[in-house]
This record gives structure tokens, C-alpha cells and sequence, in this order.
């Protein structure tokens, strides 16, 4: 999708299969997280794409250090070069390594999902914790204020935006926070609004737990496995949004790379210099892909109703 | 119901507002045409005051911005194109039926292929073509819409011609000539702008078939013993489809976004093209108007969403 993570109103719900899950792991004495775990090591490509997404990240965290040249450093004698043992990505019209610019880009795009991921549903969460479990005008002005961003036209806006405030990477990072979290408040509303009235809500509440608490120890626990689904969409999401800007220059700004940039950048030379833009677009691409795969391995591993 | 409609209605009306003032304002600071001519040695300071009268740049931003909504709202009028200097509702006039071309036929092509694809992944479930179409999903839901924009040019325009020899998709501009000189201009935006939707209606018409799979109706409908086309087509289907009410509409507004950004990388002369060609050289008039145009459709949308969503689901409530 093009403008924002996972709308929930458009959502047919999957289809259920019912498991006598619980009981059996009441019996075999097993924790919910040992379920879980269980369950998502059997999706093999979320597992491999996990796996991939922690050596990416601590790539692009280390490329100071493990990148071969400077990201801005350029070599005049390999200008435009092909992949060579030299340069392993090639060389772009400066005689610029493309795999330090790619490792350096990663670094903007990686943490900016990250950020927006947790971000976005930090935030979202928080709102809706207190919207569901309030009610009332809270509630009402909570759900109002979703309705409003919801309705904005997130990359026009975006486009305008990129052309005022010269986006950095944690400026990025916040506009998108600020876009991303209403899909996951109604989640997770929904969620808390049919919590609240559980046995196990009410019953703190006879004993006089504080509101707070409430919230903290009884809501939240229960809606983390939305959370971090959610989370894995609006990560993707940033990241291919992060990359359109940057392409149409709007985004991040040369000199500082970012995948989106180094496309622009290798666009007029795609068909004689194709590392240019090879490189880059398979980072995004691999990187989005895997955190989807996760997402939906996640979410199988969490859902109570999924089979094992 | 009427009252719940009534309320949507008046809250994005003031979504409307809200966006109206917000547009205006970040594309006074994004360009400011006056600062560029005045940092021209060439130009007299008079002039400059004149141009700045001519255009109404010498009131202040408030007045500024009542004037552009009072001509918008009553006259239909926009302004003047500062670099271009005519109506900007004859440049908007220009490029929208391009647009909607674009919109349209990957809108079609989505719907077309999406939805039977999905009801054919939920009939055959984990079969070796569903599997593939999650697959291709998921592909087309993590590449940004640019670069399968870029890929298509490379391998379907450029590639394509030094192979065969022959010029079979053009990777800009929309042609001049008939119907085939269209077909080969319009193909590779409307397939870039339409994939990742294609997947989108794909997914949901799956899981919404699946649900409708396995309702308890269709097992009476099979123990009456109806023949499978008959169930799947007559029962299903037809209450599976329901739901994608409201993503049409929803869809539409990604596809408006993505139109923009297909629009630039295919130099498709729409409003989206229009919209960055503005942005980047600072046409503040033309960037306002289009943004204005986006900020309506996509709001209406929502509410269509909305309204569709709460017809459908009898378990909404309007309060």
C-alpha cells in the first residue's frame, strides 16, 4: 500500500479455525511465550527473515566501522566501475563505493522504520489504552482526532512538507510517527474496549487498583501482540514511504545516502551503470520484504484462534 | 443512520478546513516567488512590488488566504499560474483527463484481476497458485511504487527495444497518436500503479472469501446439494464481495497517491506530474490547487469508507 499501514476498515477478518489450544497447554504446562515461540519457529520465513533483518540492522549500525572507504570519499582513479573485489558494489559518477553508500543508507532507512515501528505504536497505544479504557469524551476525542489524520492525504501532504522543512532523518521519522499511529489506536482500541469489561479488569477494580496500573499491568500485556504487528506494518510502510520521498528528492538530502537518493541518483544511469541502482533497490526491497514476513509470522504466532 | 451521515459529513467539512489552511500555509513557506526575484540584481524593487500586487502577494497572509478560498469557493477559481501566467483552472482543466485515465485503468485492471484471484487462492486454499499469489503479494506490498516504475521501464520499454528491435512501450509521456499509439504510452504506468493493488484486493477478497467459506449457510447450501459452481458463485461470492465495498474506496485513495509518484517517474502529464513540476519550481498557485483537489477526494473517500463500512456492518453503532 501506498499511503499508510494496514487500514483497518477495509479488513475481512481471516478465517477461523478453532484449536482447543489453551486447554492443551493448560495441560502440558506450557506458558502463552512458549506457545508462541513454538509456533513462530515453525514459520521458517519469518524465522530466516528475522534472522536477515538482525544482520542488516547491525550492518548498517557498525558501517562506520566495517564500511571499506568513507561514504563521501571519492576515488578518482575507479570512476563508474563495475563490482570489482576493490569495490563490491561499484562505483558511482563522483568514485564513490556504492556498498559504504549503501551501508551508510541503510543506516537512514533501517532507523527510520525502526523508529517509526516503535514509535507509531507507542504512541497509538498509549492513546488508545486511555481512550478505551476511559471512555467517554476521552474516548470521543481520541477516535475524533483518529478520524482527522486518517483522512489526510499522507503523501501529498508529505510531498508539500519535503519541499518547506528539509526532512533529516529523525524529522522523517517523527512526520511519519505523527501520520502512522491512528491504524494502530483503533486496533488496539477495540482490543482494550472489550478488555474493560473482563472479569479480570473488574476485579482490580473492586480491590482498588489505580487506573493507571489498570492500564499498565492487566491492558497492555494483552494487546502486545497486536502491537507488534502493527508495528512490523508501520516499519515497512516508513521505509517504502521514506524511499519515495528521498527519490523525488524530498526526502533525505545528499550528500547524506539513503537508498531512496542513491535510485534517484542512479536513475539517468540504469541502463550503463545497472550497480547503481540495482544495489539500493534490492536493500529496500529485501528489508520491507523481510519485516512483512515477520509481521505475518508474528501475527500466526499470536493468534489464540491459529492451529499448530 | 441519517444523523450518523449528517455528522461524518460536517466532521470532514471541517477535516476540509483544517487542510485547506494547512496547504496554504506550507506552500507560502515552501515557495515564495518574491524572494527569487528579489535576489535578481536585474529586476527593479518596483517591479517587484508591482508583481507582488499584481498576484495579491502585498496583503497579508490572512487576506491572502480568504481571497483564494472565497475565489475558490465561488468563482471556481484558483488563481493565476505565477510561472506560467494563466488561469490555473485551465492548467488543472489540461491535466486531469490524463489522470483519470491512469486512475481508471489501474483501477480496472486491480478489480479485474485482483478479485479473482483472491476467490480462486480462498477456493483452492494452499494450493501451488494460491501460495504463489501470497508470495507475489507480499512481493508487491514491499517494493515502493517508483522503483517497479523503474524496473518496467528498464525491462518492458528500454531492454525490450534493443532485443526485438521494435519500440513496443514507450517509458514517458502519454502519445499523440490512436488507439494502439495509447496503449503503448498508458500500459506500463497503469501496471505499476496497478500491481500493488492488485494485491491489496487479491489478499482481502482471500480472507473475506474464507470467512464467507465457512459460514454455516454454505454448508446447508451444499447439503442441499447444489452443485460447487452454483455455491461458490450464487452463495459466496456474492456475500464474500460485500466487504470490498469499502476498499474500493479506501484503494482509490492509494491509488491517487501512487498516481503521483507513477505520474513523475513516467512523465504522464496528469495532475500528479503537474503537482511535482509545481513543488519544484515553486508555482504556488497550481501546487495549492492540486493538493486542494487530493485533500476533497481523499476526505470524501473516507467518508464513502466510512458510510459503506457502517451499511455493511450491522454491528457498528452511530452513536
Amino acid at each position: 500500500m501506498v499511503d499508510r499501514p494496514g487500514d483497518s476498515r477495509g479488513e475481512a477478518g481471516t478465517a477461523v479455525a478453532e484449536a482447543p489450544e489453551a486447554f492443551e497447554a493448560q495441560v502440558k504446562g506450557r506458558t502463552q511465550r512458549e506457545i508462541i515461540w513454538r509456533r513462530f519457529k515453525k514459520h521458517k520465513l519469518a524465522m530466516v527473515s528475522g534472522f536477515v533483518l538482525v544482520i542488516l540492522y547491525v550492518s548498517a549500525l557498525a558501517a562506520p566501522v566495517i564500511s571499506p572507504y568513507g561514504f563521501a570519499e571519492q576515488n578518482f582513479t575507479a570512476i563508474n566501475s563495475p563490482p570489482s573485489a576493490e569495490h563490491w558494489m561499484g562505483t558511482d559518477r563522483l568514485g564513490r563505493d556504492a556498498f559504504t553508500r549503501v551501508l551508510h543508507g541503510g543506516q537512514v532507512s533501517l532507523l527510520v522504520g525502526l523508529g517509526v515501528g516503535v514509535g507509531s505504536t507507542i504512541v497509538g497505544t498509549a492513546i488508545a489504552i486511555s481512550a478505551g479504557y476511559y471512555g467517554r469524551y476521552v474516548d470521543t476525542g481520541a477516535m475524533g482526532l483518529t478520524d482527522f489524520v486518517l483522512a489526510l492525504p499522507a503523501l501529498p501532504l508529505l510531498i508539500v512538507a519535503g519541499s518547506v522543512f528539509r526532512f533529516s532523518p529523525p524529522i522523517i521519522t517523527l512526520v511519519l510517527i505523527l501520520l502512522f499511529w491512528p491504524p494502530i489506536c483503533r486496533l488496539v482500541r477495540g482490543q482494550v474496549l472489550s478488555l474493560r469489561e473482563s472479569e479480570f479488569v473488574q476485579a482490580a477494580q473492586a480491590v482498588g487498583v489505580p487506573n493507571w496500573k489498570i492500564m499498565v499491568r492487566h491492558l497492555l500485556p494483552n494487546v502486545i501482540g497486536v502491537m507488534v504487528v502493527q508495528a512490523t506494518l508501520a516499519a515497512g510502510t516508513a521505509i517504502l514511504l521514506e524511499s519515495i520521498l528521498s527519490f523525488l528528492g524530498l526526502g533525505i538530502q545528499p550528500p547524506t545516502p539513503s537508498w531512496g537518493n542513491m535510485l534517484e541518483n542512479a536513475r539517468t544511469a540504469m541502463t550503463n551503470q545497472w550497480w547503481l541502482a540495482f544495489f539500493p533497490a534490492l536493500m529496500i526491497v529485501i528489508t520491507v520484504l523481510c519485516i512483512n514476513f515477520l509481521g505475518d509470522g508474528l501475527r500466526d504466532a499470536m493468534d489464540p484462534k491459529s492451529v499448530e | 443512520m441519517i444523523a450518523y451521515v449528517i455528522r461524518r459529513l460536517i466532521f470532514s467539512l471541517f477535516v476540509l478546513f483544517v487542510l485547506s489552511i494547512a496547504i496554504f500555509l506550507l506552500v507560502q513557506l515552501a515557495a515564495d516567488p518574491l524572494t527569487e526575484l528579489r535576489q535578481n540584481p536585474q529586476i527593479r524593487g518596483a517591479d517587484i512590488d508591482r508583481l507582488a500586487a499584481l498576484y495579491g502577494l502585498d496583503q497579508p497572509m490572512y487576506v491572502q488566504y480568504l481571497i483564494w478560498m472565497r475565489d475558490m469557493l465561488f468563482y471556481g477559481d484558483f488563481g493565476l499560474s505565477f510561472r506560467q501566467n494563466i488561469d490555473v483552472t485551465t492548467i488543472i482543466g489540461r491535466r486531469v483527463w490524463p489522470t483519470v485515465q491512469l486512475i481508471g485503468s489501474a483501477m480496472i485492471l486491480s478489480i479485474a484481476i485482483g478479485i479473482p484471484l483472491g476467490v480462486y487462492s480462498a477456493i483452492k486454499k494452499y494450493s501451488a497458485l494460491d501460495k504463489t499469489v501470497t508470495f507475489l503479494a507480499f512481493v508487491f506490498f514491499s517494493i515502493p511504487v517508483f522503483l517497479l516504475g523503474l524496473v518496467f521501464q528498464l525491462i518492458f520499454a528500454i531492454k525490450l527495444a534493443e532485443w526485438t528491435g521494435v519500440r513496443v512501450f514507450y517509458v514517458s509521456g502519454m502519445g499523440s497518436g490512436g488507439l494502439v499509439d495509447w496503449l503503448q504510452h498508458i500500459t506500463l504506468p497503469a501496471l505499476t500503479l496497478a500491481l500493488i493493488s492488485i494485491a491489496v484486493y487479491s489478499r482481502f477478497q482471500r480472507s473475506s472469501m474464507l470467512d464467507v467459506l465457512a459460514a454455516d449457510y454454505l454448508r446447508t447450501a451444499r447439503a442441499k446439494g447444489l452443485n460447487q459452481r452454483s455455491v461458490y458463485l450464487k452463495h459466496a461470492l456474492r456475500n464474500a464481495l460485500i466487504p470490498i465495498v469499502t476498499l474500493v474506496a479506501l484503494d482509490l485513495i492509494s491509488l491517487i497517491a501512487g498516481a503521483v509518484v507513477t505520474e513523475t517517474v513516467f512523465a504522464w502529464p496528469g495532475l500528479g506530474f503537474q503537482l511535482l513540476n509545481s513543488v519544484y519550481n515553486g508555482d504556488y498557485n497550481v501546487s495549492r490547487a492540486i493538493l486542494m483537489i487530493i485533500a476533497v477526494i481523499t476526505v470524501f473517500l473516507n467518508l464513502v469508507a466510512d458510510i459503506a463500512y457502517s451499511l455493511v456492518d450491522p454491528r457498528v453503532s452511530y452513536s
